[in-house]
């Protein structure tokens, strides 16, 4: 038997062709009938009718939700789409249906996002470090400088303790912004002490409308650990190897519906050829990315990022990325508007 | 708080083999301008038809108005709220403003009119949205501002929330474009959102909330109310603005004299072009282009004052012949008027090449020569039998080798840069320095100078007919794009 063949929709094709040609037949038939005989055409009108009326309502409720579940599959395949998998409007029997149900069940999305999750800390700390021992150390380093009169090395070794204990100790997926933007600020600042004023972090609100409360912006919630890998990305990838300074802009807008937040750099930048690429995955919402590539630096923190915003919240969000070589990046980041954790 | 109008999430558009939509990510809010420049034209058509209607896409979903329209997976063909106002007016030409306001809408239903009702309604309407139009004017007499405030009031009318203005800076005059963009945006302070397409980003920058910029079905960067400056778009367009030295006019004589002429809507207009060199008169009105084409093709004679070429008198008995006085003419359409689609590549390029060389036949060996010399610039497409295959800057770029091929003395360009997206424009601004360089005095004539200034050695302004002003090269800088 042909690959093909073994296919019960192939086999469905093949049958509603065959029907199809004996349905011509005998439409054949009856005309010829007609115009032989001394009938008249109205038996051979009305039965044509009937077939053309009958074809239209398998195309309707057949034909075309067939090919919506079809197409359905084919994204979820080609790792487009998982949520429209277990949404579709017309499953193909109730037996695939509910198959498809214990899929979607099978999948451990919380375990998925955990993992996820782990992947940024280790990003954000490059190393599997035991917490507890290093809060320790920094502590202890910080009362030595402290005792020393070394304040900035104290102000450092807080900021990094500071830093570590967010990334580390919090364990709830969702964050208010204040706190991501706090993180982001402390991360900034033991940043500047490598990079001095080569580098410049803004964080701007779009404020287009009358009604715009900076307060109630901040107390939006979205998953820990969303900026600071974008962040850092801009900073390694970006910023680090541009000669002279170079300009981090956190922007924040918001809508009806949405969150958008741009980090933008003015760094570097990238090739066509590999943004299309980083684009080409953002669209994705791939489970394999989030467990066979934590090996790997670099653009991995955003698509990660990426995956966990749609296993939490849906495909609808998630990241796109602009960039232009020698230009700079944008990473513009699509979020619902959360308020409860 | 902003509130989300429409939204295209990944959306990609594969046709044949083709893709026109390349995992597009777009988004606009209600009682926003979305700028909307491209750098080349491709999925143009197919973006504006998606907005419009709901016809199937590869990949992706739309949501228009806070629910989704279209999906990959889904598309039911239906219409969305959105009106197009484009160089081609939507509107019922030979009917009045009113009755394409009213009598053409969808769901009027009345089969006796009361015109009375009709023109208080129309009236009470416009005045309440401080647009200014002639309601009993038919819409052939309009001017193409009226056709447009025209069009935007039946936009209004039909519940339209989005419009999707098309590249206006090709069919409304400066003044025009100005008026055009100031009620735009008293529109989008009463909650619509407009789609500004524009080619030209400085056009875009002066009306649009958010730019965004697109090559190749997707787009590259959303440039935010701060970002709209030159500086921030200079980047992405440096791989199109790399110019040749511009040729120096060689001589101060005058190739053609236009002394005070009166014609049409000329109203003494007065100019002198020079060998090599490049005049754009920029036709604020948007009236002159017909008028002196028309003078030198010898579809108009002048009323008063006269026209000399190489300081001889330009008589219609010479314009009617005005190919072999060394005048040609690259109309704003010229891809469909100069073009031959039944004849080859190299049957379109040679066309009339016989009248110059003055042989009735052209022998082979001509034929294969300029074909050699030819092949090097235009690639393979030379080879073309069936030049409706090429590409839109290939076939622009055909009328221009043709228009080299004869060498005129003068070249009049109408509009040249008002088709085409920034690669196009590119092309034709390469191919008429090419021209210049052979010692062929251009005029163009345009609404719209943003980019002819980089090729022009002198810009004169027409109003009214006649020249108000003008600016030599080290000028430019002076005037506002």
């Amino acid at each position: 038997m042909s690959r093909k063949k073994k296919f019960i929709s192939e086999r469905l094709k093949a049958g509603a062709v065959l029907g199809a040609a004996l349905f011509l037949a005998a439409l054949g038939y009856i005309w010829a009938v007609s115009f032989k005989t001394s009938i008249g055409f109205l038996p051979a009108f009305v039965f044509t009718l009937g077939i053309f009326g009958y074809l239209c309502v398998i195309y309707h409720l057949v034909f075309k939700p067939y090919r919506e579940t079809k197409k359905i599959y084919e994204q979820f395949v080609m790792g487009y789409v998982l949520n429209d998998l277990f949404q579709a409007r017309y499953p193909l029997t109730p037996e695939s249906q509910q198959a498809v149900q214990k899929l979607n069940e099978m999948i451990d999305r919380n375990n998925l996002i955990s993992v996820s999750k782990k992947q940024a800390e280790y990003l954000a700390l490059q190393n599997q470090i035991n917490p507890h021992f290093l809060y320790n150390t920094l502590e202890g380093i910080r009362s030595e400088a402290l005792i020393a009169g070394l304040d900035n090395i104290a102000e450092m070794t807080e900021a990094l303790a500071t830093f570590f204990r967010y990334t580390i100790s919090q364990v709830e997926h969702l964050v208010t912004l204040e706190d991501e933007l706090a993180n982001i600020e402390n991360y900034y600042y033991i940043q500047q002490f490598r990079f001095g004023d080569k580098l410049t972090l803004s964080i701007e609100y779009e404020r287009d409308d009358d009604d715009f409360s900076e307060l109630e912006v901040l107390r939006y919630r979205l998953p820990k650990l969303t900026l600071q890998p974008i962040v850092e990305n801009s900073i390694y990838h970006g910023i680090e190897r541009k000669i002279g300074r170079g300009r981090l802009v956190i922007r924040i807008g918001v809508s009806n519906e949405r969150m958008r937040i741009r980090i933008s750099d003015d760094g570097l930048g990238m090739s066509e050829e590999k943004l299309k690429q980083l684009n080409e995955k953002l669209r994705r919402l791939s489970v394999d990315d989030v467990e066979e590539q934590t090996g790997q630096k670099g653009g991995i923190a955003v698509v990660n990022v990426n995956n966990r915003i749609k296993l939490l919240f849906g495909e609808e969000y998630g990241i796109n990325v602009y960039s232009r070589e020698g230009v700079g990046t944008d990473v513009l980041i699509n979020l619902p508007l959360v308020q409860d954790s | 708080m902003k509130k989300e109008l429409l939204r295209m999430d990944h959306v990609s558009l594969i046709k044949n083999g083709e893709t026109f939509l390349d995992n597009l990510n777009f988004q606009m809010f209600t009682g926003e301008i979305m700028g909307l420049v491209g750098r080349n034209n491709k999925g143009h058509d197919q973006l504006i038809d998606l907005i419009c209607h709901n016809h199937n896409i590869s990949f992706g979903t739309v949501w228009y108005n806070g629910r989704i329209v279209n999906s990959y997976s889904y598309s039911d063909n239906s219409d969305n709220k959105v009106y197009v106002i484009e160089q081609k007016s939507r509107l019922v030409e030979g009917l009045s403003v009113v009755d394409n306001l009213f009598v053409l809408r969808k769901g009027f239903k009345k089969y006796f009119i009361n015109e009375n009702v009709l023109y208080v309604q129309a009236r009470k309407f416009l005045q309440e949205n401080e647009i200014q139009v002639d309601i009993q004017k038919r819409v052939v007499n309009l001017t193409p501002l009226e056709r447009c405030l025209a069009e935007l009031s039946k936009a209004l009318l039909s519940g339209c929330r989005l419009v999707i203005v098309d590249n206006p800076g090709n069919f409304l005059s400066k003044y025009e474009l100005t008026e055009f963009q100031k009620m735009l945006k008293k529109m989008k302070d009463k909650g619509m959102a407009v789609l500004y397409i524009g080619n030209h980003h400085e056009d875009v920058f002066r009306v649009a909330d958010r730019t965004s910029l697109y090559t190749d079905g997707r787009i590259d960067k959303v440039f935010e109310r701060d970002e709209m400056t030159d500086e921030a778009m200079a980047p992405y367009i440096t791989d199109w603005n790399i110019k040749g030295p511009d040729p120096e006019p060689e001589s101060d004589e005058g190739v053609m004299h236009f002394h005070c002429v009166y014609a049409g809507n000329l109203q003494g207009l007065r100019f002198v072009l020079n060998k090599g060199e490049c005049v754009t008169l920029l036709d604020v009105d948007n009236r002159i282009a017909e008028d002196v084409a028309g003078l030198l093709c010898g579809r108009l004679t002048c009323e008063k004052g006269r026209i000399t070429l190489e300081h001889k008198p330009y008589t219609p008995a010479k314009a009617a012949r005005y190919l072999d006085e060394g005048i040609a003419l690259i109309p704003k359409d010229c891809v469909e008027r100069l073009l031959f689609w039944d004849r080859t590549y190299m049957e379109n390029l040679t066309f009339l090449l016989d009248r110059k060389l003055k042989k009735s036949l052209m022998s082979r060996k001509i034929f294969r020569s300029i074909r050699n010399e030819y092949e090097p610039l235009v690639g393979k497409a030379i080879h073309e039998t069936n030049i409706s295959n090429l590409q839109f800057p290939e076939q622009i770029a055909l009328v221009y080798y043709k228009m080299q091929l004869l060498h005129p003395r003068v070249l009049v360009c109408i509009q040249p840069l008002a088709k085409g997206d920034m690669f196009t424009r590119m092309k034709i601004l390469e191919l008429l320095r090419g021209i210049l360089s052979q010692g062929t005095a251009v005029l163009i004539i345009t609404t719209n100078v943003s980019d002819t200034l980089d090729i022009s050695d002198r810009l004169l302004i027409v109003e009214k007919g006649a020249c108000t002003a003008s600016y030599e090269k080290n000028e430019f800088n002076r005037i506002v794009r």
